[in-house]
């Protein structure tokens, strides 16, 4: 006589694979656009700035005065989970930034970020210098 | 002989039978569990991500669009306005866009809701000065306690100076 198992080895194979592709479906959803989504917010955070410091002309102020102060005291209110760095480098040379600032209470250790680069006109008189800022925005870990 | 002999032994109950509905019933039940937990994550999460969308879309409509039309804080009232944006420039935004929004969101509010594509949650903004964090404007209603919340903070210029502006999304 043969035994009528409802349950056979297949059933609790194809039961593993739905927990599975449950499993991979729900970490896929879950996980991976919300990194897209802190991306996005990021780089809205790094445009925003840098589009502000422009209007504010504190881009144009530190390249004359030679000191990132300016941008240090306006990013300074912002809330402490935002990080931000900021380089400004001379149209003609990218290897060496012309000054850098950092959030006092920050260090460079993420593994998510935004860069974005902006260039601006320095105006003395007649001479205009070309420069382009560099801001990349994280959140503090 | 004939299969409805009195002596064959009688299968519906067996021992194999149980065992089988048994583990089949576990099985069942844990599927139905475990689904269960899954599509309530799932509701949960899309919902949360619907509303985090919308409190983006809200700041960016506010931030870099001056509405449709463009001088619609002119108008006397909501008709013939299809969208609402408070940028003179971009993160810039016109004083007097932001006082006839808080005008029109006291008096229409759904309507100004709805112009923002939010008219399935509730809806904040505040504009603070970003060195003293002093409240220069605000309109909208505030989140009731308890219920999710999404909160997106921008920058911009407002009035010369240096702005916050917290836009909070929640559900009704």
């Amino acid at each position: 006589m043969t035994g009528g198992f409802v349950v056979s080895l297949d059933a609790l194979v194809a039961a593993t694979l739905l927990f599975s592709i449950l499993l991979v479906s729900f970490f896929y959803f879950t996980h991976i656009p919300a990194q897209a989504q802190n991306t996005a917010i990021l780089k809205k955070t790094a445009s925003d700035l840098l589009t502000v410091l422009e209007k504010n002309g504190e881009l144009e102020r530190a390249v004359q005065q030679d000191s990132a102060s300016g941008i240090e005291n306006f990013w300074a209110p912002l809330s402490s989970a935002v990080c931000v760095k900021i380089m400004v480098f001379s149209q003609n040379d990218f290897s060496q930034p012309v000054l850098s600032a950092t959030r006092s209470t920050c260090t460079e250790n993420f593994s998510n970020s935004a860069t974005l680069n902006r260039s601006f006109v320095v105006q003395n008189g007649f001479n205009a210098r070309f420069f382009v800022a560099r801001i990349t925005a994280w959140q503090k870990g | 002989m004939s299969p409805f002999n009195k002596n064959n032994k009688g299968q519906l109950f067996s021992t194999d039978l149980l065992f089988g509905s048994t583990v089949f019933l576990f099985i069942l039940s844990l599927v139905i569990l475990t689904s269960n937990q899954f599509f309530d994550q799932w509701f949960l999460w899309k919902q949360d991500r619907l509303r985090n969308e919308t409190a983006q879309n809200i700041s960016n409509a506010l931030l870099y669009n001056t509405g449709q039309p463009a001088d619609w804080e002119n108008q006397t009232d909501l008709n013939g306005i299809t969208s609402i944006g408070l940028a003179k420039n971009r993160n810039e935004l016109a004083t007097k866009k932001v006082q006839k929004i808080g005008e029109l969101s006291s008096e229409h509010y759904d309507a100004v809701k709805d112009l923002l594509a939010a008219s399935q949650y509730e809806i904040h903004v505040t504009i603070r000065e970003l060195q003293s964090g002093n409240a220069i404007a605000s309109f909208g209603q505030e989140p009731a306690y308890g219920k999710p919340v999404s909160a997106v903070t921008r920058i911009a210029r407002y009035n010369e100076q240096t702005a916050l502006i917290q836009v909070k999304v929640s559900e009704k």
